[in-house]
């Protein structure tokens, strides 16, 4: 799911820049498009067949998926520009 | 959640398949060119031959040769003209199927562009009605209400995908047929637009008789006049069929595509009518959950749709100056406040 813009239900749109999986959950890296100081890290989820998604708010988890976001963004921006 | 099709990517598919034939085409015409050059070549050296065994004859005529030779000159003048003819017969031919190509690229060209045309015009026609229902989810108050709009709006949303999909491979399907050299391709593959009928679904949806009703539902939900719900650039009289405006024309609109099926059109009208009510025991009535946004908690979101990013917006958003270090910021773990002043 890399590289789109998601509508959440709240009426914000993300950009989604990366996509990481991990034990079997997909994380991604968000940017909201209005904002770009509204970036988040959040797992994906189906229910009722309906995807959402969860904030990963802190915690060591966070900090990992942020290291592991970082060297995937580093290889994006080299390929694309 | 399926894909929203992006319009561009759509196009692009379709056009990759025009480009495609054209390519094939183009690859005939030139194998068609090179075959004509070649026999001109040959024509240009027969003549030669030709010439060359005239001033043979001539030659012998003068050196007072045996009658033998001279018929045996001839002969092979004859035989030598006899496959210029022939050859001057097979450039005709191949020059006709040449034009034949040509007129077949420029078809393809020609039909490339319609396609193009009336996908766009069908495209924006279902966009603009979408637009439409999301502005009515928008500015509806009653929650119950609005979902009702946001799973029709997926629905609609999916059949568009479908309708996006099936003329992909109906492309598909037209464009791998062979190239007839003797006759062009027929180009029929303007998309058909499909009737959908859309159904509001009734059931629960008591939605007048809820804002109405008794003081305990009051409590729990706002005195929402569902009026008011859709009065933002609709006109809905009472328990009528609202008019929205320029809908209709919107609808019927004159897409140049295959008169066989009749047309698709989402009848928002249909959507945004009031259901038909039905009495309900206001005692045993259980309101159900609803979150506003106010109150949706931040952390789950649901995804409404997800569309591709455009690669030349890839570009620019890794390039920017203002993107990119936000986004270093919060990866380093800097926490960044509004307006880019660093909290770490």
């Amino acid at each position: 799911m890399n590289k789109k813009i998601l509508k959440l239900e709240n009426n914000k749109e993300y950009f989604s820049i990366s996509e990481l999986t991990e034990d079997g959950i997909n994380y991604l890296l968000l940017m909201n498009v209005d904002n770009e100081y509204d970036v988040k890290i959040v797992k994906k989820i189906q229910e009722n067949e309906e995807d959402y998604i969860i904030e990963i708010e802190k915690g060591d988890i966070l900090l990992s998926l942020k290291e592991k976001f970082k060297s995937l963004v580093d290889k994006d921006k080299n390929i694309n520009i | 959640m399926e894909e929203i099709l992006d319009i561009e990517e759509v196009v692009a598919e379709n056009l990759k398949e025009f480009m495609k034939k054209d390519e094939e085409t183009e690859k005939l015409l030139n194998e068609k060119i090179d075959e004509i050059a070649k026999e001109e070549e040959k024509l240009l050296n027969k003549q030669e031959e030709i010439k060359a065994l005239e001033d043979s004859n001539r030659e012998k005529i003068n050196s007072d040769a045996s009658a033998d030779d001279l018929i045996l000159i001839a002969g092979k003048i004859k035989e030598v003209e006899s496959e210029l003819s022939s050859i001057s017969e097979n450039i005709d031919n191949l020059s006709k199927e040449k034009e034949e190509l040509v007129n077949t690229k420029n078809q393809i060209e020609t039909s490339k562009q319609e396609y193009i045309k009336s996908l766009n015009k069908a495209n924006s026609v279902y966009d603009e009605q979408l637009k439409k229902i999301s502005e009515a989810i928008e500015v509806c108050d009653n929650p119950t209400l609005k979902q009702v709009l946001s799973d029709v709006m997926d629905k609609k949303t999916s059949e568009l995908n479908e309708l996006q999909e099936k003329r992909i491979n109906e492309l598909k399907n037209v464009m791998h047929e062979e190239v007839k050299e003797e006759t062009p391709v027929v180009m029929d593959i303007l998309p058909k637009e499909e009737k959908v009928v859309v159904e509001l679904p009734s059931e629960n949806i008591d939605v007048e008789d809820i804002v109405n009703s008794s003081v305990d539902i009051k409590e729990e939900m706002p005195n929402t006049n569902i009026n008011d719900a859709f009065s933002l650039d609709i006109d809905l009289d009472n328990n009528q069929t609202p008019q929205v405006e320029n809908i209709d024309s919107i609808l019927e609109e004159n897409v140049p595509l295959d008169t066989a099926e009749s047309d698709s059109v989402i009848g928002l009208d249909s959507i945004l009518s009031t259901p038909a009510l039905n009495e309900i025991n206001t005692d045993e009535l259980v309101i159900p959950e609803v979150n506003s946004i106010d109150n949706m908690d931040e952390s789950k979101m649901r995804i409404i749709y997800e569309k591709d990013v455009p690669n030349n917006l890839l570009r620019d958003i890794y390039s920017s100056s203002k993107i990119m270090p936000a986004l270093y910021d919060y990866l380093e773990g800097k926490s960044v406040m509004e307006g880019g002043l660093i909290n770490e």
